[in-house]
């Protein structure tokens, strides 16, 4: 190499700038990194904040240390399958009528709501067949798709469907 | 190699090539250790997706030791690119030319270089290696600038409260930190985070505006 560097690459700049953020994710990331992985993504949240996007919220706190945890509790609350009612009076008693997560709330209840409200959406539709909402499904299919390597068996249909339906307004 | 420590972060890029041309050989030599520290092992994973036999370590070290050659910055300034994509294209190029030489060495031609062609993994591996050794090294350099200044408790508070999520009232208390100050602490040490981040991703040519978004980007490459 010559002390003035390298000649830019067309090549190389056409294929940087066609990447964006989170591209071709490798199927086996280095060993190390998925060793530092978590907690240096803790650490890029923490410095976000509440201006995370709720879906890399959820897959942040998924890669942390309490996420098994959590998300036992945050099931273990929920009825399961076949109870929509209750499903629904827990939903509306936490988030009330403005929507199911705020975000004036911290990230902790914050990933709790939205990992619950994925689990509602998840029932209707193994229940009815249908899901009727304003939100958009394509933004809960991120976090239905973090959720389904950790969620109990029973749920895992109900997530797929979800996902597979998150074209469908 | 073990990466050196260094008790600095890199600040801007306006300051690298200062320190480039004019610094003392104690400046430069922090300087490069602590640019080497961010960037020498995503450049490692970067290359080892090319497959190569040659010893890719040899390659960086090499790349790194070279890392503020004036004109080595000079280049990449007129360039106009983010820095790392210049690394990484010196990289590449540095080890093209010592397949070559080796192959000129065994006898045989330079037809075969097609094989150094980048894979589809070889950016994201790079990137995600990256956004890691970044955000690692910016905390470290923090953590060690506060506890230097015996407010290693500061650094405490922001990772039980903004990493771990716990509580104020429940993790400022045992760390002499008034809960009523807690929420200021908890912004002074993330500014200065911040402030370390914004002296590198200066040299990628993120602007200020752009920086959070960079910022949900970096942590993008390392999703689970």
């Amino acid at each position: 190499m010559s002390a003035s560097g390298p000649e830019p690459e067309s090549r190389d700049r056409e294929r940087s700038d066609a990447a964006g953020p989170g591209h071709d994710a490798p199927p086996h990331a280095p060993h190390g990194a998925q060793q530092e992985g978590p907690s240096c993504l803790a650490l890029y949240a923490a410095l976000l904040g509440e201006r995370l996007p709720s879906d890399l919220l959820v897959r942040t706190w998924l890669a942390s240390e309490d996420a098994g945890a959590l998300l036992s509790d945050v099931l273990d609350a929920l009825p399961q399958p076949g109870c929509l009612e209750a499903l629904e009076r827990i939903d509306a008693e936490r988030h009330g009528p403005d929507g199911p997560v705020r975000a004036e709330w911290p990230p902790r209840v914050r990933v709790a709501g939205v990992v619950r409200y994925v689990a509602m959406v998840a029932l209707a539709f193994h229940e009815h067949g249908v899901w009727r909402s304003s939100r958009p499904a394509q933004e809960l299919d991120p976090v239905a798709e973090a959720m389904l390597p950790i969620v109990p068996e029973p749920w895992k249909a109900s997530l797929r469907v979800l996902r597979a339906r998150a074209q469908v307004v | 190699m073990p990466t050196p420590v260094t008790d600095s972060f890199p600040p801007s890029a306006r300051s690298w090539l200062a320190v480039a041309r004019d610094g003392s050989p104690d400046q430069r030599r922090e300087l490069a250790a602590s640019l080497t520290a961010i960037y020498r092992d995503p450049l490692l994973r970067y290359l080892h997706t090319f497959g190569a036999r040659l010893d890719v370590e040899d390659v960086v070290q090499d790349l790194c030791a070279r890392i503020l050659d004036p004109g080595f910055l000079d280049g990449w300034q007129r360039s106009e690119r983010p820095f790392r994509l210049w690394l990484r294209t010196a990289a590449r190029f540095e080890l093209m030319n010592r397949i070559r030489a080796e192959r000129r060495r065994d006898g045989a031609g330079d037809d075969a270089l097609a094989d150094l062609a980048e894979s589809d993994n070889a950016q994201a591996a790079f990137e995600r290696a990256y956004s890691a050794s970044l955000i690692r090294s910016a905390s470290d350099a923090a953590q060690r600038l506060l506890e230097s200044q015996g407010r290693g408790s500061e650094w405490m508070l922001f990772i039980e409260h903004a990493v771990h999520g716990k509580p104020y009232a429940q993790c400022a208390p045992p760390l002499g930190i008034p809960v009523d100050s807690a929420r200021h602490v908890t912004a002074r040490v993330r500014g200065l985070v911040l402030d370390a981040l914004r002296g590198v991703l200066s040299a990628e040519r993120v602007a200020e505006a752009d920086f959070e978004q960079e910022l949900v980007a970096l942590l993008s490459h390392l999703k689970p």
